[in-house]
């Protein structure tokens, strides 16, 4: 299974892809990304990571260690990306960084994980962020935070108003299409349909519920609810895109909608 | 479930209503803007369920969950409620029970409070969600949610003083769910911030948390009467106003109150509660 290389185009959902082509085909993306070094920006970014987390060492956790650099290899990356801890409960797993991307990781998730496999498919697919350059992109939306905090437009709310949803919307698009890919990264690194499944559930119920649902199982008892949201009426579907616009998760029911197509598109076991 | 529990099959929601709810009601309901808002609010409510609710959150059922379901049926049936809420769960910390919905009752419970309140907490949490729903409460908090900035100020601050007083209705509901002033007390303590696992070695037993309730608010009179500032009066003036919730110290205080009161709990239990299995 490590013996295999894959590539963002064997995971990447294709709406996630046609967004990061267009921003890799920026030509201004390359002096961009120059100019964040050259003055520094990079460097505070940096510093603001490692001054507030915990940096998981070899003599640490060799185990994640090792899975990180399998992670790498895995994904194709030349270096197994630096993992740092973070304390907060309701933060999950992301990508950050530019030259030098790395994973951040919450306790809160960390102490959800019970077993091996589980840890191991979390640390794949977000390797797998880092190879898709999903890191470049959050890195980038770092940045345009602290700009909307400093430049005048603060002090114009109503522009503010409008730019705001508008720039919102197409990084929440991103952001929601972006989490289906790790899904399906996550899919490829343990081949384990059931345990895909209920990584997406991980930060989501409590572990005592989690355990009772036999999550993409065939008694699966959420295939009702996601039924449910499915088949909603056109008002609900309504409700579902314009809500889908002011949040950056995406649906639980669509997750699991588009890893059951990938698994199948694979010709991967359900079981 | 305790034998010993009481249930109210005749229970109406005046005989435990909060009386500062129904001057603000009235003022509320009397205006026509707000009763075409309260429609809007509903409609809205119905949308946000079939996206957000069923889109993120996960329903719980008495399969995965029998404890939560088989507690809420018994609330229910305490309380004299008969349609009995869905229940989702979610990942969040800010509020333990989210009773929601209008005609489709969904209650929102975080995944923590599922994980770390025992069951008379549970009771105690659920009988609070159910009393919103058989007084009407879910329905005026819909507005809030909902439709927030369409509220002219002038009825925004009856409906935010009607809200706070609901929250002493049904903090009155909770008690009579699970008919422990030791579990009542442990969640509003854990509001306060004291951490359940302390709480529950402190407040064992009903007596224990009379002694220690009676302490804590005597503690909190001392230190008002050390603050008697202007200043302090007109910020304690401005949250009264303006806050959707009361302080967390009155709230409990109330409660304490109508428990300690021969007119209150102890006269509903004796004078409406029917021992569980008895005939109606």
């Amino acid at each position: 299974m490590t013996d295999h290389v894959y590539v963002p185009a064997d995971f990447q959902h294709e709406t996630d892809r046609l967004l990061m082509e267009k921003v890799n085909e920026s030509s201004t993306l390359e002096s961009l990304r120059q100019f964040l070094a050259d003055n520094h920006i990079e460097a505070i970014y940096k510093y603001y990571y490692q001054s507030s987390y915990i940096n998981v060492t070899k003599e640490m956790a060799p185990k994640i260690t090792d899975m990180l650099e399998r992670a790498a290899r895995m994904f194709g990356l030349e270096n197994p990306p630096r993992l740092y801890l973070t304390r907060d409960y309701l933060s999950g797993a992301s990508v950050n960084g530019s030259s030098e991307p790395f994973i951040l990781l919450s306790t809160d998730l960390l102490s959800r994980i019970d077993d091996d496999q589980m840890l191991w498919g979390v640390l794949a697919s977000q390797t797998a962020a880092i190879a898709a350059g999903h890191h470049f992109m959050n890195y980038l939306l770092w940045i345009k935070d602290r700009v909307e905090e400093l430049i005048p437009l603060n002090i114009i709310p109503k522009v503010q108003e409008i730019l705001k949803p508008l720039t919102s919307a197409g990084l929440n698009k991103w952001a929601q299409w972006r989490t289906c890919s790790l899904d399906c990264a996550f899919y490829l690194a343990t081949q384990n349909f059931p345990l895909a499944v209920e990584q997406i559930f991980l930060q989501r119920m409590s572990n005592t519920h989690k355990a009772l649902f036999h999550l993409g199982k065939s008694e699966d008892k959420y295939l009702k609810q996601k039924e449910e949201f499915m088949n909603g009426s056109v008002l609900s579907n309504v409700s579902q895109t314009v809500n889908m616009f002011l949040r950056d998760d995406a649906w639980l029911p669509v997750r699991y909608r588009e890893l059951e197509k990938f698994v199948n598109s694979k010709g991967g076991s359900r079981e | 479930m305790k034998d010993e529990f009481y249930t109210f099959p005749g229970l109406q929601m005046k005989t435990i209503k909060h009386p500062d709810e129904d001057a603000p009601l009235y003022q509320v309901l009397q205006n026509k803007t707000i009763q075409s808002l309260l429609e809007k609010a509903n409609n809205m409510s119905a949308q946000f369920f079939s996206a957000v609710i069923l889109g993120s959150y996960i329903e719980l059922s008495k399969d995965t969950a029998p404890r939560l379901f088989e507690i809420l049926q018994d609330v229910c049936r305490i309380l004299n409620f008969p349609e009995q809420p869905r229940i989702f769960t979610c990942h969040l910390m800010e509020q333990a029970v989210i009773p929601c919905g209008n005609k489709e009752k969904y209650l929102v419970i975080s995944d923590y409070t599922a994980d770390e309140f025992n069951e008379e907490e549970l009771y105690y949490l659920f009988g609070n969600a159910v009393t919103m729903y058989k007084a009407g409460h879910t329905d005026l908090a819909n507005l809030l949610n909902f439709v927030s900035g369409q509220i002219p100020l002038p009825l925004r601050l009856p409906l935010l003083s009607y809200l706070r007083a609901a929250d002493l209705t049904s903090d009155r509901g909770g008690l009579l769910a699970c008919q422990s002033l030791a579990a009542a007390a442990r969640c509003h303590f854990h509001e306060l911030g004291l951490p359940l696992c302390e709480s529950r070695k402190l407040l064992r037993t009903d007596e224990e948390a009379e002694v220690y309730i009676k302490d804590y608010l005597s503690s909190v009179k001392i230190t008002e009467a050390e603050n008697q500032h202007l200043f302090v009066h007109f910020i304690k003036g401005v949250q009264n106003l303006t806050y959707y919730e009361g302080p967390a110290n009155k709230m409990l205080s109330e409660l304490y109150e109508w428990y300690m009161d021969p007119r209150g709990y102890r006269r509903i239990l004796r004078t409406q509660g029917r021992p569980r299995g008895a005939a109606v």
